[in-house]
């Protein structure tokens, strides 16, 4: 007879004592608390457990440039590299660097350049988008504000200045713009930019639609 | 007739009536209202779900907006429900197994009410908007005086019975619950000073934030969730645990190394690399205590598998054991930087604590309830097919919310690291998953009300005083 | 005592060093962090006042963050700069007088860290506020129409209030919405930081 495990041992008494006062039930079902076994840790266990701790401490020695406080990224984790390590930005394409640049467009101009009917005005097939690029510049560098007509309806909302952007940002967003949507006009140039910006010396003011027609004007 | 029973068996089986009824209140208290706290947790988690794809739901009640029904949702299932049925289940697991009566049996009771409601305090002033705006921490501050009350008398309650055990040899779990009840008071403790007064400056508060809100998981419901596993398996199935060796090195490498994985919420963040990098490391290291409770828990199962079966105790621990192995991987290969690039700041993260917490703890928990409930009120479970409705609906809607916002997550973090894909373009794509997640939410809400259900039915004695236990399926030849 | 000291000190022990390594320590690090001085004497990062202030309170008390972070990854590290949402990564300074902080985790909604920069309009803000799908056509932002009260008699309308763009009224932004404003306007890291050149 093979040996009663304890779980048929429970079971056993229970049919067998039939006439217990249901108080004891609770506690007769059950297994006695349970134990702790005593097999040996597998060696192959452990050698992977060595080899991962070996692992962290490289990783940690590797990606914690010197444990320094002013050491953030990537490039300078490296032990030794320093703040010397940051990386130089490679060129984009224009149209490449337009389209990103111009997510900070979409949350007026919407992202198939439609804009927002009678509040913000679409870029699309727009008079002022084909038109001359000097205009544009002059309102990406300084921003523009009061009515304006675009393709027959009137807005009046604040466009923002982007000045703080660089001659190429300014230039390759036009660029992409001019260029997307169904639009179809020439690149702009980043030396159009730095002309303009130049000129405009200190500008701060935004610029009106008024104001714009004068400066085009030759 | 029945043989005699051994001597020391005599005397464990009448010891374990005086240790039920020295627990009976405290731990019934504690389990139920866990769950009145998972049913209004469960509400709120469905209202912020359906908000997710349908902002204009109930869009006009400013304390119903999304910003505070969602931290509402984290709070009451945290604070509420995972910490309230954990508190009980760790006093009754420390009692049985220290073989010792619940000490305090006076004040304990009183620790439900405070506790009860801090919570509902802290739950109306995030709706109203006094949130502290620190993920994990959101309730006002004062909540920390009540909650850290009941937390002291349950700290001297556990300490007691650890200082008082009658057996000679510590079991793993009660390790694991003397950790769980010393570490998480001083976690939050330290967690509130040093996330919200200026006790740390600037994008330490972040450090301080995310080193606690990982270790509420790490270093309070693990613990709990595994000591329950290492009760229950062993109990259910009558066999001891496979090695005492490989039980400890599990609880000190996961004491050493759990609470240095926080900072991999910050990956890429405003702080010095070396910061980031240890917590990568921290969290690297979590494969070995998470490998060996695995290899521990299934060597002990192994031949015993059928009594998934019959237990419903077993079935849940079960599910929750293999899910904290997994929640553990999956933690562990986010932390790298590669994957955390995509998948940071996504619906994966989200899919990835809701396995955490609820594949695993909340599993656990609900496990444990099924064992513990019981034998505390002498009467047995009214309904067995309750308990199935429950398991399945509670194990396929967790299943469904973890594949759909995994996969929708890593989507949304690979096309937001596109540059020429347009944000909204993003939103468009996760909607559907969205809707998934909230068919799931509505499964999980369907078994929250059928075990709620028969803790009702248990309490009010409705079900019968049952010879044997509840099970699924009647065994064998019994 | 049955070992049960020495355990309990075993356990704390961990958690004291975790602490320290991850938060006293960096702490410590940040000691000496201060506002920094541009060439025109401006100090940054400024502290909010008045206004934005009580916007930022604002911000916290309605849970933006549960849905928008406020940092910007380095370069080559996911597209934060590709997309626009700051010209430099963010830094440890950026967030000096930050309390609490709005880091966050999760961006169901873009980046907010120079939200201000990238979209410094009143109307544009308001109008999102009160209804985001009017300016983002499929956006799942919660609308805010409880902080704006709607004007449909047109000889009524001051002058602090947004024409609707479908001409259904004007909404007039109350005091919390403007003090929103005010604090998203100066989510603005476009200062440059010695430790975080553009």
């Amino acid at each position: 007879m093979s040996e009663e495990t304890p779980r048929q041992r429970i079971d056993r008494e229970e049919s067998a004592t039939p006439g217990v006062v249901p108080m004891h039930h609770p506690i007769m079902r059950e297994l006695d608390e349970p134990t702790d076994g005593f097999e040996p840790t597998p060696v192959w266990l452990m050698l992977i457990y060595f080899a991962l701790i070996g692992w962290g401490g490289w990783y940690l020695a590797m990606n914690s440039g010197d444990f320094q406080v002013g050491v953030l990224t990537d490039e300078m984790m490296r032990p030794g590299a320093g703040l010397a390590a940051r990386p130089e930005p490679a060129p984009v394409d224009p149209m490449v660097l337009g389209r990103r640049i111009y997510n900070n467009c979409v949350t007026c101009h919407q992202a198939d350049g439609e804009g927002v009917e009678g509040a913000f005005p679409p870029l699309a097939q727009s008079e002022w988008m084909l038109g001359d690029e000097e205009t544009l510049v002059r309102i990406l560098l300084h921003g523009a504000q009061g009515p304006m007509v675009v393709l027959g309806n009137t807005y009046d909302s604040e466009m923002p200045a982007w000045g703080q952007l660089k001659d190429e940002q300014i230039a390759a967003v036009l660029t992409y713009t001019r260029a997307s949507f169904g639009n179809n006009a020439p690149a702009v140039a980043p030396e159009t930019v730095a002309r303009i910006r130049e000129a405009a010396g200190r500008r701060t003011q935004p610029w009106t639609a008024a104001e714009l027609r004068a400066a085009a004007a030759p | 007739m029945a043989a005699p029973l051994p001597e020391p068996a005599v005397n464990d089986r009448v010891s374990r009536i005086q240790i039920d009824r020295s627990c009976r209140q405290t731990v019934v208290w504690y389990m139920a209202s866990a769950v009145f706290w998972l049913l209004a947790g469960s509400v709120l988690a469905l209202v912020a779900s359906v908000k997710m794809h349908a902002p204009g739901f109930l869009a006009d009640a400013e304390w119903l907006t999304f910003g505070r029904v969602r931290p509402a949702h984290l709070s009451t299932m945290i604070y509420g429900w995972g910490s309230m049925a954990g508190v009980g289940v760790l006093l009754w697991l420390q009692a049985r197994l220290s073989r010792v009566r619940l000490p305090l049996r006076l004040l304990l009771p009183v620790t439900v009410v405070i506790w009860n409601l801090a919570v509902l305090y802290g739950t109306v002033r995030i709706l109203q908007g006094a949130s502290t705006g620190i993920e994990w921490l959101e309730f006002p501050v004062e909540v920390l005086a009540f909650i850290g009350f009941c937390m002291g008398v349950i700290i001297v309650a556990s300490v007691l019975m650890f200082v008082r055990r009658q057996v000679k040899h510590t079991y793993v779990s009660q390790w694991y619950l003397f950790g769980a009840v010393l570490w998480f008071p001083f976690l939050y403790v330290l967690g509130v000073i040093l996330s919200e007064t200026d006790a740390a400056r600037g994008v330490a508060k972040a450090a301080a934030n995310w080193w606690f809100a990982h270790n509420v998981l790490g270093l309070w419901f693990t613990p709990i969730g595994l000591a329950t596993a290492y009760y229950m398996i062993p109990k259910v199935i009558g066999r001891p645990v496979h090695s005492y060796h490989l039980s400890l090195l599990g609880f000190w490498t996961l004491a050493i190394f759990y609470n240095w994985a926080g900072t991999h919420h910050l990956i890429g963040g405003p702080l010095p690399a070396w910061l980031v990098t240890v917590g990568i490391v921290g969290s690297m290291m979590m494969f070995i205590p998470v490998i060996t409770v695995a290899v521990n828990h299934h060597l002990t199962m192994v031949g015993h598998f059928h009594h998934l079966r019959t237990s419903p105790t077993l079935r849940f621990v079960v599910f929750a054991a293999m899910s904290y192995t997994a929640v553990s991987f999956q933690g562990s290969l986010t932390s790298l930087r590669a994957v955390n690039e995509v998948s940071h700041f996504t619906h994966y993260t989200i899919a990835h604590a809701h396995l955490g917490v609820y594949a695993f703890f909340s599993m656990m928990m609900f496990g444990a309830a099924y064992y513990i409930l019981p034998r505390l009120m002498n009467v047995e479970w009214h309904s067995a097919r309750w308990i199935r409705v429950h398991f399945w609906t509670t194990a396929l809607g967790i299943a469904l919310y973890w594949v759909g916002l995994t996969w929708a997550g890593w989507q949304q973090g690979r096309l937001m690291n596109d540059p020429n894909i347009p944000f909204l373009a993003i939103v468009e794509y996760t909607k559907p998953w969205l809707h998934s997640r909230s068919v799931a939410g509505v499964l999980m809400a369907a078994g929250h009300v059928s075990f709620a259900w028969l803790v009702w039915n248990l309490i009010r004695q409705r079900g019968a005083a049952l010879i044997g236990p509840t099970l699924l399926k009647r065994r064998k030849g019994a | 005592m049955n070992r049960s000291v020495t355990i309990a000190l075993g356990i704390m022990l961990t958690v004291v060093l975790s602490m320290a390594g991850l938060v006293l320590i960096p702490n410590w690090q940040f000691r000496e962090m201060e506002q920094h001085k541009d060439d025109d004497g401006n100090l940054w990062p400024v502290r909010l006042e008045g206004a934005e202030a009580l916007g930022r309170a604002e911000y916290v008390s309605l849970g933006c963050i549960y849905c928008h972070t406020q940092q910007v990854r380095p370069a080559g590290f996911g597209a934060d700069i590709d997309r626009g949402w700051g010209m430099r990564r963010t830094v440890p300074r950026d967030y000096l007088f930050d309390k609490p902080h709005q880091l966050g985790t999760m961006r169901t909604g873009p980046d907010l860290a120079n939200a201000g920069a990238r979209q410094p309009s009143r109307d544009w803000h308001l109008l999102h506020l009160y209804d985001p799908v009017i300016t983002s056509p499929g956006s799942t932002m919660p609308p805010h129409r409880f902080l704006f009260e709607k004007i449909t008699v047109p000889d009524r309308v001051p002058e602090r209030a947004i024409r609707l763009p479908d001409n259904s009224g004007w909404i007039l932004p109350t005091s919390r919405a403007e003090h929103l404003y005010a604090y998203l306007r100066s989510l603005d890291k476009s200062y440059e930081l010695p430790e975080a050149p553009q």
